[in-house]
């Protein structure tokens, strides 16, 4: 109505227009994966309009990028978000067998000590690194 | 010796002798007056000053011509005054006739006040307008000395007068079959006229008229049918019949047209205007449906167009005699054409200022608990908050850069503030108080006006008008949006949709009116524009396009308020070419869906609203719907031998044409689908259509689709129905609602 230039849905079914003859020779499985790509673009026209970018397919290209992006991030956070809890639950589980481990060290010690001072009991054996580089080849054994 | 009188004014025209003649409703004793008023007034001339030598010499001397002078005045366009030669003519028919010889004559000079509707100039001078309650001073021959309003156009309640209200139908469709008796009702009495070969339903219209001396009088099709008929009939019969108050006029036609506007063409029949009353036909009044009586006189009212004038032309032609009564009154030359063309741009310019509203397109599916939030008369607003008008510097962003508002804003200020103040009134009633109705229909009629001001700044022939100003608008809109995204999104808000002047957002736990309210005033002050909630929704489906369901669509969408309210926009109950009966289908679904108080209901109704679409199915399928509920309310924009492809409208038209009825463009034409060759029957061709005779399989078709927009959002596929509509056993499932309660 009175427009003097093409309206974003125009110069967007221009683009994808000139798309044709790249698409007609595409294999069927990929002319279909580009219509996807096509409809998420058109799902960013007000913000492409808003940009008034004198190349629209630019705009086109961004919100096909973000889209994909946006799709690439659900997905890693889905991942992600599975590994975060696996790997809490891990942690909560090191942290309560390492409370249990000093514990026991210490009440042992505790032993330990009285033992040494009544004869007769036995001896608690005490194995000791040898050097601070087996606890670093420990560490860096795969 | 004067009198005094007092009363309200009704009807005014131009006379031959006086000037004017006016017809008043006396509030003393119920009269119905007509008096004459002297009318001398003057129109403006510019231009290179041997051509004005020469209109001087050819018109000085001249009978109707009372002066002739040089002044010096303001062009609303120009910065400095403008020489001018004043031409005072002794009455507005005279003046009429003057200029258009002269223009003839000289049409490269520019004409001022020249083309002014004399409704428009009375109130500039008098600040009178129909139904303004007056005093007057009048002398023993009915001549008008002086006049002064008692009330003026922005009066809220104003007092009216007892209006005399006459219908008059005929019982049937005259475009479909024979009229046998014409229905007349008032508030005093009600009948039924036969159309008797010897006429004297003329003779008992005319003694009512004469009794009951309507100052109103409603028709449906009169226009097209009813008054060309009575008048055929009088004449054949030698029954007089008088139907104008003025009873030494005959009734006054103004030619059928055909136009452009925003998008469609428009026909608009022969209009049967009367003098001393109003005539309005209902079938032809552009927005009866919309704002009824009421709303056509508070148009009337506030723009000066007579009442008759104001019930057809659309809201364009009132906004611009406002424009043009606040030209006047602020003394600025008035121009006969409009010479601002647009300012040369660059291509980049162009791409960035050439743009509408934000349109967005919405996240398709079904939520819950969403607000809508609406800018109320946003591009309005925008125009008086940023001083948007032709002749005055525009704004940067909303700022304004003038400080005395431009035209175009100083129009609009008291309209929308009158409108404002309407829909607050309309709050301080309880719900069903008789005031509301009459209250929403002026409110309505001034939103009208408020939404075609904006549009008539970009319309190219607009007085007022100028595409740099439109576009101003429309700047500030996406401004001011985007403003209100920026807030929602920090208050935690997801959008979901934005259209023009409207957001849809939802927060998890905002489930009430007054978890908005913060938002709002928000918004307000980050704005400077006032945002209003619309309302909560229980839940409310953005659907995609009926093309491609990837896509979504902006505009198509349909909900229910807390308050039970169902809105729907974009769906085929809201198309005027949809069957009357599957519009009917499609409303009665989505009311059954309404019910669903919470999404856990949402299943049971969901399948009452199927159940309707199986019953609905049935009955088409067993022919008990009538054909007149399944006809289609088609278009024609063209000329028919324009058209290469053969649509149905077209198909029905020609058959229209064929039969000697007359086709314009822009005509509606309404026609049922058949079966076999024709496949679609011209409905105003009067036929008798069988139901047996109509074409099933289209119209299943026509409800499927009707139904797959309402059921689609709670998975209920085109498919799913449509395998339905072949087999009666498929069960429905319900996949997404299931999804949707268990989440």
């Amino acid at each position: 109505m009175g427009r003097t230039i093409a309206s974003i849905t125009q110069t967007w079914q221009e683009e994808e227009a000139a798309l044709n003859r790249f698409k007609r020779a595409l294999r069927k499985d990929d002319q279909l994966l580009l219509d996807e790509l096509l409809v998420l673009s058109r799902l960013h026209l007000a913000e492409a309009s808003y940009a008034s970018n004198l190349y629209p397919l630019d705009m086109y290209l961004i919100a096909i990028l973000l889209e994909v992006y946006k799709q690439l991030k659900t997905l890693q956070q889905r991942l992600y978000s599975h590994d975060q809890s696996k790997d809490q639950e891990r942690l909560e589980e090191e942290e309560v067998f390492l409370k249990l481990i000093t514990n026991y060290l210490e009440t042992s010690g505790e032993r330990a000590q009285e033992n040494t001072s009544e004869a007769g009991e036995e001896e608690l054996v005490v194995v000791e690194p040898e050097d601070d580089s087996s606890y670093t080849d420990f560490e860096e054994a795969p | 010796m004067n009198h005094t009188f007092t009363g309200w004014l009704l009807d005014l025209y131009l006379n031959q002798q006086e000037g004017l003649s006016l017809w008043f409703i006396s509030a003393d004793d119920d009269s119905r007056v007509c008096f004459r008023q002297h009318f001398p007034l003057s129109f403006y001339v510019s231009g290179p000053n041997e051509n004005l030598r020469m209109l001087w010499k050819r018109i000085s001397g001249h009978p109707d011509v009372l002066s002739l002078s040089r002044q010096r005045k303001q062009d609303v366009f120009e910065d400095k005054l403008v020489d001018v030669m004043a031409i005072e003519m002794e009455s507005p028919a005279s003046q009429v006739k003057l200029f258009r010889d002269i223009e003839q004559v000289y049409p490269d000079l520019t004409y001022y006040d020249a083309d002014i509707a004399i409704s428009t100039r009375y109130m500039a001078r008098f600040g009178i307008f129909p139904l303004a309650l007056c005093q007057l001073q009048v002398d023993e021959n009915g001549v008008i000395q002086s006049i002064q309003p008692l009330n003026d156009r922005w009066e809220l309640l104003p007092e009216l007068p007892p209006l005399r209200v006459l219908q008059v139908s005929p019982d049937a469709d005259p475009n479909r079959g024979a009229v046998k008796s014409l229905l007349i009702h008032s508030d005093r009495f009600e009948m039924r006229l036969a159309l008797d070969p010897q006429g004297s339903y003329l003779q008992t219209l005319d003694q009512t008229l004469t009794d009951y001396n309507p100052d109103i009088l409603v028709t449906d099709w009169g226009d097209s049918w009813l008054i060309p008929f009575l008048i055929k009939q009088s004449e054949a019969k030698g029954i007089p019949l008088q139907l104008n108050r003025d009873t030494s006029r005959p009734v006054r036609w103004q030619k059928e047209t055909t136009y452009f506007s925003y998008g469609h063409i428009i026909y608009r029949p022969e209009e049967a205007h009367l003098y001393g009353r109003c005539h309005i036909d209902r079938k032809s009044a552009m927005m009866w449906s919309d704002y009824s009586l009421a709303g056509t006189l508070e148009m009337a009212r506030v723009t000066t167009l007579p009442i008759e004038k104001a019930a057809r032309v659309s809201p364009g032609q009132g906004i611009s005699a406002m424009q043009v009564i606040t030209g006047l009154e602020k003394d600025l030359l008035v121009p006969y054409q409009k010479r601002q063309f647009e300012e040369f741009k660059t291509g980049l310019q162009l791409i960035q200022s050439d743009r509408g509203g934000m349109v967005y397109q919405p996240i398709t599916g079904l939520h819950t608990d969403v607000a809508q939030i609406d800018f109320i008369s946003m591009y309005p607003a925008i125009i008086i908050l940023g001083n948007i008008s032709p002749e005055v510097p525009l704004p940067d962003g909303l700022t304004p850069a003038h400080e005395d508002l431009g035209v175009v804003p100083l129009t609009l200020k008291p309209l929308y503030e009158k409108r404002v103040a309407i829909k607050q009134k309309i709050r301080t009633y309880p719900q069903n108080h008789p005031m509301t109705d009459t209250l929403k229909e002026r409110a309505q009629a001034l939103k009208w006006l408020l939404v075609v001001c904006f549009g008539f700044l970009g319309y190219k022939n607009a007085r007022y008008g100028r595409i740099e100003a439109h576009e101003a608008v429309t700047k500030g809109g996406r401004e001011v949006l985007l403003r209100a995204k920026d807030v929602a999104e920090e208050e935690g808000f997801e959008v979901l949709h934005m259209y023009v002047d409207a957001l849809w957002v939802k927060k998890k736990g905002s489930n009430k009116p007054e978890h908005f309210t913060e938002l709002i005033k928000k918004i307000n002050h980050r704005t400077g524009l006032t945002i209003n909630l619309d309302g909560v929704y229980r839940w409310v489906a953005f659907l995609p396009s009926k093309v491609d369901p990837r896509i979504p669509v902006a505009n198509r969408y349909f909900g229910v308020f807390q308050s039970g309210e169902v809105k729907v926009r974009g769906l085929e109950a809201r198309r005027r070419d949809t069957p009357l009966w599957i519009a009917a289908v499609q409303k009665e679904m989505i009311r059954f869906l309404g019910q669903a108080r919470s999404k856990d209901e949402l299943e049971d109704c969901i399948q009452q609203a199927f159940n309707c679409y199986q019953q609905s199915l049935r009955a088409l399928k067993a022919g008990l719907v009538a054909p007149d509920e399944l006809v289609i309310n088609g278009k024609v924009s063209y000329a028919l031998e324009a058209y290469k492809a053969s649509t149905a409208s077209v198909r029905a038209a020609r058959q229209m044409q064929a039969a000697g009825m007359p086709v314009k463009p822009g005509m509606r034409v309404r026609f049922v689908y058949t079966k076999g060759e024709p496949d679609v029957t011209a409905w105003d061709l009067g036929k008798r259509v069988d139901p047996a005779d109509l074409d099933s399989a289209k119209y299943i078709e026509l409800l499927i689709r009707a139904a797959s927009s309402v059921l689609s959002p709670f998975g209920v596929s085109v498919d799913i129905l449509r395998e339905w509509s072949l087999s009666d056993a498929l069960q429905l499932h319900l996949p997404a609602v299931l999804a949707l309660s268990q989440g």
